[in-house]
């Protein structure tokens, strides 16, 4: 099954690193396929510029020249605005291309179905930029190599008591209550004896046997219908659904399902510095403008929070500061 | 073990340099004492380690928590009840807050929301005060009432009134800000004046005036203005960044913000250092209060950054540390009467409760005005309280109701200011994923129109069920047992919620008067219906100050009934809990009874009260 991952992910290196005309080139030559869906949901998007001209053609011109003329102009207007929209976005196209290597997701395993796990949550969609552009992969590979992926501030002594209601006996002591049921969100809930990476590495695997067993096909191949079917299974983690149970042990889906979710919507939000939220795409969606003081946008202290009519600010990242000088 | 490195005897060892230990450090040095402060964790400079572009980072502080105490050093089990094996917190989680401890000079003061407010009367005698408005057939009706477990409930042995000029030294020295107006908390004159209220304040004020309740600022640690404490120590006003931390994550980068390390250990390190009385040992990790054949302390061992074990002898130990680790370092030292879950007897580890609370039952109503929801912490303020729905207002009377006891501090109006809170908050559900859910945020942080919350919560009451000991099967990183915490809800703050709720109009008479009554919607949570599965900061019990050496761990002065020269004050000491304010308010006047305690033992050692 990993021969169709690896033709994707090829693919996908040609989207990130080629001209538009190569991708266009590459992409159309199989038209129906995922790769061609994917460069279509990029480009409208707004991170490439040929996406975005499909928007500017003019299906019916009459024969009056005058209509004609209109047309051109309006058209040259189109292309004027859209031809700064591009050069804009290439821009901040390039700002994102800054990091581009992976430091631990596999490439033929893992890559894709992380790409795909994370466009499913936060899509590139008319409202704005999603998983994609914002580079969350980068923020989650970097996570994983690092003291996240590595259980670097977790307390890992043993023993490992997965929580259950049944009754335990654990150094010659039995409790009939077995252990309290955390939610999936809390400290406690987390009790296996590997680091993260590994919670990950399970997980992935997992969910693409149950992919292949329930829908016949990775992840990252399924159609946007079934990928979200798929996730809801993982969170619904029914006993029931005997595919899903035989897929994932440790972790289980649910708890799969909870850590992706969790990272994903990390990557969006967290400073870019982290590698994800590049352009602050993540940010600009949300109007998060915290980082300015009161002061500082000419209001005068105290008077931000004060509006009672509250005005959208853009934001600045920690490199925006560093370049000002830390911000005091 | 390597041999320890002998320091010469001091006459005051502080264990923990935070909001305990600074007070003790300042007071102590200033009276002319020689004092040793020893701090688990590293000294942040404000001015550098939190500078903007090094602090403003969510995922650094929020999930990482480098600021914060490294969980692999120590954790705290978890269970609900004796018959479960208690499961260790593992790891911080971006959902779920309040439970990153301190780590360095300042200690959790460094990065909680600085919300604060005085217990009422009420809150240090419940027992009391409770039978004279319901009578002892009434209290007694309460008591038989309660469900999870058989109430331990006592009254404080001091009063508001004797803590009153504790509290005032101690909000002196820390900058609090606020005009309280609370007729039922009397003779509260806070040194800063409060912040500027916001448009969604002003119509819960103008709402509760209208029923004939006393709004009053909320309060907060946060300063207003430029503020000098009675130890000479200058800081800057609040710059209402945003970056306080509603959810109790950020340090302060311009020291606006208070704990020990920007109002009284800047005093000792100075004034008092310059005079050679004060010594502060960091990165330092006490693992015994030394004994002799009488029970009375000689001191403590601890480890320094490189696993050296050092020995402090000391006149007295001061014990800071926070909660749990209060009770363990005393239970690993053998000082005190560990409590017995079975029998009932013996006090340290008794009587723990929890100062947060679950979701309770609660009312929202549509309002007119807008806001932004990013800018400025909550916990400075812009709010108002009102204390008319406690029990300390006489006219707030249950009896048709007897199922619980206490009420609420009901506040609104505070800045939204979540601190950045871009995606802690975003759980996954079956819905929270895909375009229609990310449509549903964009914007959803600057709303044209707020919503306005309002719920109750009563405290938790003690159980004799509930308590705090050594976990059996978990160790820290030195090999010594770790704490471990049997607790859950009771029913007592739900039934608050719903009384206020369900069972009265009280708190849809003022949403009615704040916005649309026709967009009032209520959620009514069941009693019982969720179960503790982390910690959280304000815990409270467990190593109770107290009347009855039988049931308390240290007396009126904060002296151990066990160990005379063993002082200690935290949250953890409270006798009687009472969610309506954050303990942190409460646990500083406690440092300062504990300082002249001190005082007092230095200058004629020997039991406070017999």
């Amino acid at each position: 099954m990993w021969l169709l991952s690896y033709n994707h992910i090829f693919l996908n290196q040609v989207l990130s690193l080629k001209s538009i005309e190569a991708l266009y080139l590459s992409s159309s030559s199989e038209p129906e396929s995922k790769s061609r869906r994917q460069f279509i949901k990029y480009g409208v998007a707004g991170a490439v510029g040929f996406g975005v001209a499909s928007a500017i053609e003019i299906p019916i011109l009459n024969n009056s020249l005058q209509n004609d003329n209109n047309a051109i102009k309006q058209k040259d207007s189109q292309i004027s605005s859209l031809t700064t929209q591009n050069n804009t976005l290439q821009s901040e196209l390039s700002n994102s291309q800054q990091m581009q290597a992976f430091l631990t997701l596999n490439p033929i395993t893992e890559r894709p179905v992380v790409e795909a796990l994370a466009e499913a949550i936060i899509p590139s969609d008319s409202s704005g930029p999603g998983a994609k552009e914002a580079g969350v992969i980068y923020f989650i590979d970097r996570m994983l190599a690092g003291s996240y992926g590595k259980a670097g501030n977790m307390f890992m002594q043993g023993p490992f008591i997965h929580p259950q209601t049944a009754p335990i006996t654990v150094n010659g002591v039995t409790y009939s209550g077995g252990t309290i049921t955390p939610r999936l969100q809390a400290g406690t809930a987390y009790q296996y004896a590997f680091s993260p990476r590994t919670f990950w590495r399970n997980g992935l695997m997992s969910l693409q046997v149950y992919c292949n067993s329930a829908y016949g096909g990775n992840f990252e191949n399924l159609t946007a219908t079934q990928q979200t079917t798929v996730l809801q299974d993982l969170f619904d983690n029914k006993s029931s659904n005997s595919n899903l149970q035989a897929a994932f042990q440790a972790p289980n889906a649910a708890e799969f399902f909870n850590e992706v979710h969790d990272m994903v919507v990390a990557g969006f939000w967290s400073d870019p510095a982290h590698g994800g939220n590049q352009g602050m795409v993540g940010w600009k969606l949300i109007a998060f403008n915290a980082n300015y003081w009161g002061d500082d946008i000419g209001l005068g202290a105290a008077k931000l929070m004060l509006q009672s009519t509250p005005t959208r600010l853009s934001p600045k990242s920690l490199s925006d500061l560093q370049k000002e000088g830390g911000g005091m | 073990m390597s041999t320890p490195i002998q320091h010469p005897q001091t006459d005051v060892v502080v264990l923990g340099l935070g909001h305990m230990g600074g007070p003790i450090a300042a007071e102590l040095t200033k009276a002319g004492y020689n004092v040793v402060g020893i701090e688990k964790g590293p000294f942040w400079d404000f001015r550098t380690d939190w500078r903007q572009d090094n602090k403003d980072d969510e995922w650094g502080i929020a999930v990482e928590r480098k600021f914060d105490h490294p969980l692999y050093i120590s954790t705290f089990t978890i269970r609900n009840n004796m018959n479960q094996f208690a499961l260790p917190v593992r790891r911080y989680t971006k959902n779920i807050q309040y439970h990153a401890l301190g780590h360095g000079v300042g200690g959790v003061g460094v990065h909680y929301g600085g919300g604060l407010g005085r217990f009422s009367p009420w809150s240090y005698q419940p027992v009391t005060m409770t039978k004279a408005k319901y009578g002892d057939a009434g209290y007694n009706t309460i008591l038989s009432n309660v469900k999870g477990g058989t109430p331990d409930i006592e009254d404080w042995p001091v009063t508001y009134d004797d803590m009153v000029p504790y509290y005032n030294q101690w909000e002196q020295a820390i900058g609090v800000v606020g005009t309280n107006q609370c007729p039922f908390i009397p003779n509260a004159k806070f040194p800063m004046p409060p912040h500027p209220s916001t448009p969604y304040a002003e119509i819960f004020k103008t709402a509760v005036e209208s029923l004939g309740y006393t709004p009053f600022p909320s309060v907060s640690a946060l300063i207003s203005g430029a503020y000098t404490n009675q130890y000479g120590v200058s800081r800057n006003s609040c710059v209402y960044c945003g970056w306080c931390g509603g959810l109790c994550n950020y340090p302060c980068e311009v020291g606006a913000k208070t704990s020990s390390h920007v109002s009284t250990i800047p005093y000792a390190l100075t004034t008092a250092a310059g005079k050679g009385n004060f010594d502060m040992r960091l990165n330092s990790y006490v693992f015994r209060i030394n004994t002799d054949s009488s029970g009375k302390a000689t001191g403590v061992e601890y480890y320094d950054s490189a696993g050296q074990v050092h020995a402090q002898p000391a006149k007295v130990v001061f014990n800071g540390i926070w909660g749990f680790n209060l009770i363990r370092l005393m239970l690993l030292s053998g000082i005190g009467n560990p409590y017995d879950p079975v029998k009932h007897t013996g006090s340290l580890g008794r009587g723990l409760t929890e100062g947060y609370y679950p979701s309770t039952s609660s009312a929202s109503v549509q309002l007119s005005v807008g806001a932004n929801a990013y800018c400025s912490g909550n916990a400075a303020g812009g709010g108002y309280n009102i204390m008319d729905l406690n029990e300390v207002n006489p006219k707030y009377n249950h009896s048709s109701d007897l199922s619980f006891m206490g009420g609420v501090s009901l506040g609104f109006g505070s800045y939204i200011g979540s601190g950045p809170n871009t995606f802690t908050t975003q759980l996954p559900s079956r819905t929270n994923f895909g375009s229609t859910w990310k449509a549903s945020l964009k914007d959803s942080k600057i709303p044209a129109k707020i919503t306005a919350t309002l719920s109750g919560t009563g405290p938790n009451l003690p159980l004799l069920e509930h308590y705090a000991d050594l976990d059996p099967n978990y160790t820290d990183i030195y090999g010594d047992p770790g704490a471990r915490i049997t607790i859950d809800w009771d029913a007592n703050t739900y039934r608050v919620s719903n009384y206020l709720i369900n069972g009265s109009t009280l708190i849809t008479d003022i949403l009615a008067k704040m916005g649309d009554p026709t967009t009032i919607k209520k959620n009514t949570v069941q009693e019982l219906s969720s179960h503790v599965d982390w910690w959280g900061h304000h815990m409270r019990g467990g190593a109770r100050t107290g009347a009855n050496k039988n049931t308390s761990v240290f007396n009126k002065y904060m002296q151990c009934w066990t160990a005379e020269n063993v002082f200690a004050a935290g949250e953890i000491c409270d006798t009687f809990g009472d969610n309506l304010t954050a303990g942190t308010h409460v646990a500083g006047p406690m440092a300062y009874l504990a300082a002249e305690g001190i005082k007092m033992y230095l200058a004629s050692p020997g039991p406070l009260v017999s």
